[in-house]
């Protein structure tokens, strides 16, 4: 497990310009299993990011200092020099990296029409390291069905950072393979943001089942409709839902009786009702399962819990 | 005896020299058609489907730019950026210097937008078209005056050797 964990940090550090990359390799084996992301700012030294926060890699300073230089040659090498290609999600401030990362990209906004068009001068970069656990979702995805055997759609919640996407991804693969209990579902993932499958080339690159359906890169609006209308499927699987769009597709899909699985930023159900677009979403009723994840690291936990129906909500 | 042979020799030295000159132009001008179609569907690709550069460089575009195609992700592999490992690769084009230095210094504007890639891409393309056109517009004039160069100029070697 250790193993894979270094494995995934290297793999990671291959993306940084050879003189950071060194340094990053330098980190003794504990700190690169327990990696996050690798975060590179102007001027200030390459730092680690770990459950304990962040650390520069380098014991002087002064020798992991980034320079702007360092995050061109970065970027073009993780847009595969073809910063055309990446422009779409470069303007919404990440890249989809080969091999399961994701870039997050601070700069420069360029504005066409109030618009953001485009990223320039880059400031600072944020290099996830996504690690696929597989099994994490192992015993959670059994109480997501009902007494009947049917699928409940069900939100998954937790603050930024707190392995949401690693437990839709398992969620996914469980669903889409089944089990002795619960016959296996056609799930259709709507991968906005490539991090979910990791599709390359067309092959998704994390372990999602047999059953699975990608739609990859894909706004989640857009590709609920397309994937209702073109797969027929049994479960639609999107992550970080945000917008007003996802959420009247969503409520379309579960008229459609498609199952629902999905991603917020939110501690627990309570605070849903504090945000008027969720406050929206449970209203309609759609989802009937929360699972709450908690804790850090290795030790997290993963509460299963019932939606109380929509008028049982307090709202503020 | 020996005079013949040697006048024999030149002779065939000439013919052999026109044939060169004349299978250079031609690979030139293979070279120039291969380009230019490989620099339209890279420009249409990229326009259709956002094609990202190394897929593109990775496609068979003919025997003439083969190695050119293929140096470029070679160099970009060792650390080089785009401009440095196009520039580096246009040097193996069997091309004029003059259209080498202008399809090395494209390299340069390919790291933009879509846009300004496929104008980039569809212009060197239209140039390199044009000076095939002109080149394959003079070729009769050309091949005739390589021709009697080269057979004057052995014709006086061997008459001065006799």
């Amino acid at each position: 497990m250790e193993h894979d964990r270094i494995r995934r940090y290297e793999q990671a550090a291959e993306l940084l310009p050879p003189r950071l990359r060194r340094l990053a390799m330098e980190l003794p084996d504990a700190q690169k299993a327990r990696a996050e992301e690798l975060r590179l700012r102007v001027r200030r030294p390459l730092t680690v990011l770990t459950d304990e926060g962040e650390r520069s890699v380098a014991t002087a300073e002064r020798d992991a200092l980034v320079t702007a230089e360092d995050l061109e040659q970065m970027v073009a090498g993780v847009t595969e020099f073809s910063r055309y290609a990446s422009v779409e999600t470069l303007r919404r401030g990440y890249l989809t990296v080969r091999g399961g990362f994701r870039l997050g990209v601070c700069g420069t906004a360029v504005l066409r029409d109030g618009a953001v068009c485009n990223l320039k001068d880059f400031s600072s970069l944020a290099l996830r390291i996504v690690r696929e656990r597989i099994g994490v979702a192992s015993e959670a995805a059994p109480q997501l069905f009902d007494a009947a055997g049917r699928f409940q759609s069900t939100l998954i919640l937790s603050p930024p950072g707190g392995g949401k996407t690693t437990l839709l991804r398992d969620l996914i693969r469980c669903l889409s393979l089944g089990s002795s209990a619960h016959r296996a579902l056609r799930v259709a993932v709507i991968d906005e943001r490539g991090e979910l499958a990791v599709s390359c080339q067309g092959a998704a690159q994390m372990e999602l089942g047999n059953h699975t359906d990608v739609l990859d890169g894909c706004p989640k609006a857009l590709g609920i409709e397309m994937a209702l209308r073109a797969m027929s499927p049994q479960v639609i699987a999107v992550d970080e839902i945000t917008a007003a769009e996802d959420v009247a597709a969503m409520c379309a899909a579960a008229n459609c009786g498609v199952g629902l699985l999905a991603t917020i930023h939110a501690a627990d159900a309570a605070e849903l009702t504090h945000k008027p677009l969720w406050r929206e979403l449970l209203a309609a009723g759609v989802f009937s399962r929360t699972i709450r994840i908690g804790g850090a690291g290795e030790a997290r936990t993963y509460a299963v819990e019932e939606i109380p129906c929509s008028d049982g909500l307090a709202l503020p | 005896m020996l005079r013949w042979l040697g006048a024999a020799l030149i002779l065939c030295g000439g013919l052999l020299t026109r044939r060169t000159l004349l299978e250079n132009t031609r690979r030139e001008q293979r070279a120039r058609v291969s380009l230019a179609a490989a620099f339209e569907a890279m420009a249409a690709e990229i326009r259709l489907l956002l094609t990202p550069l190394p897929a593109l460089l990775r496609r068979d575009w003919g025997e003439e730019t083969e190695r050119f195609f293929r140096d470029i992700p070679a160099c970009l592999q060792s650390g080089m950026t785009l401009a440095e490992a196009w520039r580096r690769a246009a040097g193996s084009l069997p091309l004029s210097t003059e259209e080498r230095e202008a399809v090395a210094s494209m390299g340069l504007r390919l790291g933009g937008g879509e846009e300004s890639v496929c104008a980039t891409l569809s212009l060197a393309s239209a140039q390199l078209r044009e000076k095939h056109r002109q080149i394959e517009a003079r070729r009769a004039e050309n091949e005739r005056l390589t021709t009697s160069i080269c057979v004057s100029v052995s014709l006086f070697l061997t008459i001065l050797l006799l």
